[in-house]
């Protein structure tokens, strides 16, 4: 072997490259229409009926280019030339690593890479994304290949994949139900993203072991160690991944500053210079930013001897919808909105959560779920409050967004996008989404949203149409509709989290403008502006109040007396 | 020996490893279908990995239908061309391999499964049978395939194959959308994907016959005659013709019922608001129907219309997709989901109907507007008769509760190929496992009959309280897990299900339900069959169903509520009056803006504002009147005898009368203008025009009742019967006429006869019904009114109706306080009955008979 070890592999490569560049460009083929079909924005049946085989297809294809490589020289077939060629085992054996990184791996990172681009993501989340991606395929490649090193024909192949898949699925059913029994796992985020965590740790251990394996049935050709090392890879997975305790991947609550608030109680004094913001006309929160605006996520007492707190029937504003709408932004977010246009602004708003009609319930009937004794009132109240900022986050001509779409930012690894707006059976309409691409090896976000009833609070937008000419804003919020209600597309795989919430924004033409000033809906559509306004989180806060508070809290409104 | 036999044994012994694999993995997919392994449990998510297992069992099964690489038939290189073994060996000794080594393993396991599952002989021979075939669509073409291509050439054909398959769907669907502007149902009919792969396996055996005989083609030219088999095979799949789904189970009753069908087409219900957008070129009235067995309900679907207008005429034929029967969704949707008569008569007398959210409150109509056509190019005058002549499609289905089970973790019922067991019952705790007052959570463990692993199709599940006479038609939530065991005949789910203000009301009130009280029900909906029917239409002149509301119109904003009369004042100030000298531009962006802000602030109903509303319209009614009379009537804010409106009196002379007469008919708020200015009896003239038009234009009833001769009575009583909208408000006019009262009494009985007491949207009509009812006289509607408004709090959406009939307290001041808010009056009426009450006919009110 006169050659140095850079030119065998080189001229590996090149071998390998001859034999399967057919598999490799129908590879890179099929990548690129992988992602023609994750960019695609319809709601197209087909395409959801397309996208089931789509995780299968991907395993098979660069399983098989794997597979065809390696048993090509499979170093436990003796009658294989490579045996006799002046090659080197390791210079075969990292040969095929490169060919299959540059041929697989490679083309897959670089298609995909376009599809993380406009989500403002750092270089952490890119190598993590990359990272992730490259593991699994990794995981996938380096299984098929430490498999097929360790046969020397097709049919063993077959039958070891057989068999594994049967052992594995026979460990995997077995041990998980007996790790199940041991240890039963909640069924709630805490225990999935546990999960997550502990499935990460586990296939990085997988691909060790298995790279191990297939590096130790290739070069030193120890075919009895390296199928010991494949087993025990294959194993340890869900042992680790049931027993993993550390989670990195749940982001931390974030707790909103309680010294930067106050609590007044009672009618407000017209003297005062800093009334408050009112949750009740008798109570009101002082401290709150400009532009924040606080909701109630949970208003009851601190029953004395029981640690449970909320108790049964305790007050939220922040319900679960039930019409099918992420929705949750009530009339206090729209008022800090007010504030940003000229105080004679006339402003039409719909919001989907109901409140429209409602809005928040008296003081009196908020609390009576809970049922209490009125002589025997309780001595302390808690208030737990989710504080969010309104923030614009960008504004473009209804124009623009009319023939073109949009696409707002909003932070990392979450953008709002509009598609055209379309003319529909009752009116006009632009199908939009809330798109979310992150590593899931990394939090998803910088804090955990708020918490209510068991359900963390989505997030909350909206759009206001600005008519500068009529001194009018509409505000809608989005409605992006529940994961269980929508054509929501979560299309992430290999640890990168591709999640699309589906909105069907409904713009319904101004007939009345029109009407009266004889306007069309083209005059409209130039003049106005769209504004996309976010409810930012800031927090969640929980303040105390005492009997001799609440009673103020609850005291019923003197009637006015008449002047004779 | 046997030529065949020897051939199969040596396949065989090429194949065994792979057989016992597969063996195995039958052997694991039992023990999880069977529930041995990773048994469904409440609020335990099953293994993601293990909707994967029938793939991996259907790829090992297609991989014993290799051969040994060297028998390969497809190669005239291949040992098997050199020795004398004949064909029809070599075919029996495969087909034997196939029919032995995988369909009969295949049949027992499922046989075995259902057989362990306790499922009576007859479903065991049907789940075999449909197991049966489905293996033989599946797997029959593999069987030639092998035997056409050489060891390479395999894999490429079958790439070519699925990459073919693919293109082809999609070309067929994006025709169908194209030009047949519908969607094709991605259900394929099972009959019509067995025959088209049988055709497909035939074809390819075929082409392996002519191979093997000796007449060699090229790689290429066999590849493109197997893909067109394919495409041709493809196409019989997804257009079968015959494509019954979901096939009659009982034609004969539908055939017999048809005949006494009613079915009313409502022409009083249409709109027509022009022929601009697309909704406004469909023509949907209101349908009702009436079957002779009351636990039977229709659905029609129109399937062509012939429009005729003078000597024109055209054919108008519905898209496809509202043309046939959906058994997956729509029909199911339609008839499991709205309350009507039918499912109301499954319940005591006077129950009530809700839900736990208003996602599909909108499908819970009692009465569904029924399309019929849609007017194309070109289109018909408005102004002009034309006549419709539908063909209709009648689909008959019958509704049962299938299934009542007390709501116990443990209790069980099965019912005609649905068995459900309760797992967990979880009162007040919301589908999180989160407490939540008055809210229930049910896990459920559901098993079916049905060959799919899809949703239940002709089934859903009512939550009914006996103690409250509630039914929750739909819960808040619900979820189930992926079915298992999908394809056997026996298919099993683990189901969640969760209700909101089911033990307590809203308000925390304890609703005194005792959880093991409630009972779950399976409401099922069997299709019997579908008939024909033909509709004529009369005379219909388009113009004359102009809408009834307005889609001109600005709704108040709650933004300002607290703070209306300043943000008028505030806003009103930067707007500048107009004057005589004004363009007409310049006083249209004043009214503009005036409507606006009074209809967002609503002000115009706050007494304290009437003088800034009435001094803001002045200078439009003093300098602009013209303008000011084309408002529409939608658009006029406040109450008709104060201003704005009332200013019209004011500004309106004896010479503008005749105009003024002429245009109530589209501006029907100058109706009360008119009878105040003393012109109604000069406005008879509108007379014979209102008593020949089909429907009155909403508003204008007070003409009528002013004129109040016997015509005129005679035609609000008849639009008294309108069911879909209401002029309940005349029945305390007309009632003032004596001789009316028997009839009016006999009409509000009647109307609630056909009504369900559905807490839905957009449903004041059947609210106004039963209140109308219960003030003449009926006990049975006052019942249901007092246990409606006990439910204020706790109606699913804010466009809920309540009914508020005139009631007494002992002293005979109302009970209903108009100045106390209505939260803390609903509850008073949990606590009341109609027998608390006496009815006093003249007062046509209910006193309650203890303070």
């Amino acid at each position: 072997m006169t050659a140095t070890l850079l030119i065998r592999i080189m001229h590996q490569f090149r071998t390998e490259w001859r034999h399967h560049r057919g598999w490799v460009l129908a590879w890179i083929g099929w990548t690129l229409l992988h992602r023609y079909y994750s960019s695609a924005t319809d709601n197209d049946n087909i395409y959801f009926a397309f996208w089931g085989f789509s995780p299968l297809l991907m395993f098979l294809l660069s399983a098989t280019v794997a597979w065809r490589c390696i048993c090509a020289d499979s170093p436990s077939n003796t009658d294989c030339a490579t045996l006799t060629r002046p090659m080197g085992q390791a210079a075969l054996w990292l040969g095929k690593i490169a060919f299959l990184f540059c041929g697989i791996v490679l083309p897959l990172l670089i298609v995909e890479s376009t599809g993380w681009a406009g989500f403002q993501l750092g270089v952490g989340a890119w190598l993590a994304l990359g990272s992730g991606l490259m593991l699994y395929f990794g995981l996938v490649i380096g299984t098929v290949s430490a498999l097929t090193a360790l046969t020397s024909t097709t049919r063993q192949v077959i039958a070891l994949a057989v068999l594994g898949v049967l052992l594995a699925g026979l460990w995997l059913t077995g041990g998980v139900s007996m790790l199940q029994f041991w240890m039963p796992a909640k069924n709630d985020a805490a225990a999935e993203a546990l999960k997550v965590c502990g499935g990460i740790v586990a296939s990085g251990v997988a691909f060790l072991g298995v790279i191990a394996a297939w590096w130790l049935a290739t070069v030193p050709r120890r075919r009895a160690i390296a199928a010991g090392v494949l087993v025990i890879s294959v194993m340890q997975a869900p042992v680790i991944s049931a027993m993993w305790k550390v989670d990195w991947i749940t982001p931390p609550v974030l707790g909103y500053p309680v010294a930067k608030l106050g609590v007044k109680t009672g009618k407000a004094d017209p003297a005062d210079k800093a009334p408050g913001r009112a949750l009740w006309p008798t109570l009101r929160i002082t401290g709150l930013g400009k532009d924040e605006t606080a909701s109630v996520i949970d208003f009851a007492p601190i029953m004395d001897g029981k640690k449970e707190w909320p108790p049964l029937g305790s007050y939220s504003d922040l319900v679960p919808n039930t019409n099918g709408y992420d929705s949750w932004l009530h009339l206090d977010h729209l008022r800090v909105l007010l504030k940003h246009s000229a105080p004679t602004t006339l402003w039409w708003h719909q919001l989907y959560n109901n409140t429209l009609y409602n809005g928040r319930h008296k003081i009196q009937e908020a609390i009576k779920p809970l049922r209490l004794d009125p002589k025997a009132m309780p001595a302390r109240w808690r208030l737990r409050l989710a504080v969010h900022e309104m923030r614009r986050i960008g504004t473009v001509p209804l124009k623009t967004l009319w023939e073109q779409g949009a696409a707002f930012p909003v932070r990392p690894g979450l953008r709002v996008e509009f598609q055209p707006v379309t003319p529909t059976f009752i009116g006009w309409e632009t199908k939009g989404r809330l798109h979310r691409v992150y590593p899931q090896v990394l939090p998803a976000r910088e804090h955990r949203p708020a918490v209510s009833r068991g359900q963390p609070l989505a997030e909350g937008f909206f759009l206001v149409l600005e008519d500068p000419e009529l001194r009018e804003n509409r505000a809608q919020d989005l409605g992006p509709r529940q994961h269980e209600y929508g054509p929501g597309r979560d299309q992430g795989f290999a640890w990168q989290a591709d999640e699309s919430q589906g909105f069907d924004f409904r713009l319904s033409p101004p007939l009345v403008q029109h009407d009266l000033l004889k306007t069309t809906d083209e005059d409209w559509v130039k003049r106005l502006n769209a504004t996309l306004w976010h409810a930012e989180e800031r927090g969640t806060v929980e303040l105390e109040l005492t009997a001799a508070q609440m009673e103020e809290v609850l005291a019923e409104p003197k009637p006015e007396v008449k002047k004779p | 020996m046997n030529l065949t036999l020897h051939h199969f044994r040596k396949e065989f012994r090429y194949l065994r490893l792979r057989w016992f694999a597969f063996l195995v993995l039958l052997a694991l997919d039992l023990a999880v279908n069977l529930e041995w392994l990773l048994p469904l449990r409440a609020g335990v998510n099953v293994p993601g990995w293990l909707s994967y297992l029938p793939t991996v069992l259907m790829l090992a099964g297609m991989a014993l239908l290799g051969s040994c690489p060297e028998d390969k038939p497809g190669s005239d290189r291949s040992f098997i061309s050199t020795r004398p073994l004949p064909m029809r060996s070599y075919w029996l000794a495969r087909i034997a391999l196939w029919l032995l080594l995988l369909v009969v393993p295949v049949v027992l396991q499922n046989a075995l499964y259902l057989l362990l599952s306790h499922r009576p002989v007859s479903e065991i021979m049907t789940g075999t049978w449909d197991k049966a075939v489905e293996t033989l669509r599946v797997t029959v073409w593999v069987l030639p395939m092998t035997a056409l291509w050489r060891r390479g050439e395999f894999w490429a054909a079958l790439g070519c194959l699925a990459a073919g398959y693919f293109i082809a769907d999609r070309v067929v669907d994006f025709a169908a959308l194209k030009w047949l502007n519908t969607s094709l149902n991605y259900q394929q009919n099972p009959v019509g994907l067995t025959a088209a792969m049988l055709a497909f396996a035939l074809g390819l055996l075929w082409m392996a016959w002519r191979h093997q005989a000796g007449s060699v083609r090229t790689f290429r030219w066999r590849l493109l005659v197997m893909l067109g088999m394919s495409t041709v095979c493809l196409m019989l799949a997804r257009l079968w013709p015959w494509n019954e789904e979901d096939p009659p189970q009982n034609q004969a009753r539908a055939n017999e019922l048809a005949p006494q069908l009613k079915v009313d087409v409502d022409l009083r219900s249409i709109e027509f608001s022009g022929f601009a957008a697309e909704w406004q070129r469909q023509f949907n009235p209101l349908i009702r129907t009436k079957t002779p067995d009351p636990q039977v309900s229709v659905l029609l679907r129109s399937q062509s219309t012939l429009i005729v207008q003078g000597d024109k005429s055209s054919h108008a034929i519905p898209t496809l997709s509202r043309r046939r029967r959906y058994a997956s969704f729509q029909a199911p949707y339609q008839t499991l989901m709205s309350v009507d008569t039918v499912l109301r008569d499954l319940f005591p007398a006077g129950t009530l109907f809700t839900i736990s959210s208003d996602r599909s409150s909108w499908g819970m109509f009692t009465h569904q507007p029924t399309y019929l056509c849609e007017f194309k190019k070109p289109l018909p005058d408005p102004e002009k008769p034309l006549r419709l002549t539908t063909d209709y499609e009648i689909d008959w289905y019958r509704r049962e509760i299938a299934l009542d089970l007390p709501l116990q973790a443990g209790a069980k019922g099965e019912s005609d190929g649905t068995a459900v067991r309760i797992m967990e019952v979880n009162p007040n705790e919301n589908e999180k496992g989160v407490p939540s007052l008055g809210g229930l959570s049910v896990h459920l463990h559901v098993s079916m009959q049905h060959i799919q692993t899809g949703p239940m199709d002709d089934t859903t599940l009512l939550l009914y309280s006996p103690q409250r006479q509630i039914v929750w038609v739909e819960p808040a939530f619900q979820q189930q897990q992926p079915a298992r065991a999908g394809g056997t005949g026996w298919s099993r789910l683990a189901k969640q299900l969760s209700w909101r203000n089911v033990l307590n009301f809203a308000d925390g009130e304890d609703a005194k339900v005792d959880v093991s009280q409630l009972r779950i029900m399976l409401l099922r909906s069997r299709y019997l069959g579908t008939t024909g029917w033909t509709w004529k239409s009369p005379d219909i002149v388009l113009a004359d169903y102009p809408p009834r509301r307005d889609p001109r119109q600005l709704y108040r904003q709650e933004i300002y509520v607290g703070r209306d009369v300043k943000a008028f004042q505030e806003r009103l100030a930067t707007l500048k009056a107009p004057v005589a000298g004004s363009t007409e531009a310049e006083a249209r962006r004043y009214l503009y803006d005036l409507i606006a802000i009074t209809k967002a602030t609503d002000v115009a109903y706050k007494k304290s504002a009437l003088k800034g509303v009435g001094d803001a319209f002045r200078p439009l009614l003093q300098n602009h009147l013209p303008l000011m009379l084309e408002l529409p009537s939608e658009l006029w804010p406040g109450w008709s005898n104060y201003p704005p409106k009332s200013l019209l009196d004011e500004y309106l002379t004896e010479e503008q009368r005749d105009s003024i007469i002429d245009r109530v008919m589209t501006n029907t708020m100058l109706t009360d203008t008119i009878i105040r200015k003393g012109w109604s009896e000069t406005a008879r003239r509108l007379q014979p025009r209102l008593l020949a038009a089909p429907r009155l234009p909403y508003g204008i009833d007070n003409l009528l009742l002013k004129w109040g001769d016997e015509a005129s009575l005679e035609r609000l009583m008849q639009e008294l019967r309108c069911q879909d909208h209401g002029f309940s408000h005349h029945y305390e006019p007309l009632d003032k006429f004596p001789s009316l009262r028997p009839r009016l009494e006999a009409f509000a009985q009647e109307a609630v006869l056909e009504e369900v007491p559905a807490l839905r949207n957009e449903n004041y009509w059947v609210a106004e019904r039963f209140k109308t009812a219960a003030e003449y006289g009926s006990s049975e509607a006052l019942e249901v009114c007092l246990r409606w408004m006990a439910m204020g709090g706790d109606q699913p959406s804010s466009n809920c109706g309540l009914p508020y009939p005139e009631l007494l307290e002992a002293d005979g001041t109302k009970l209903w306080k108009e100045k106390v808010d209505s939260e803390k009056q609903w509850p008073r009426y949990r606590h009341l009955r109609a027998a608390d009450f006496e009815y006093l006919p003249e007062q046509r009110a209910w006193r309650l008979r203890k303070p």
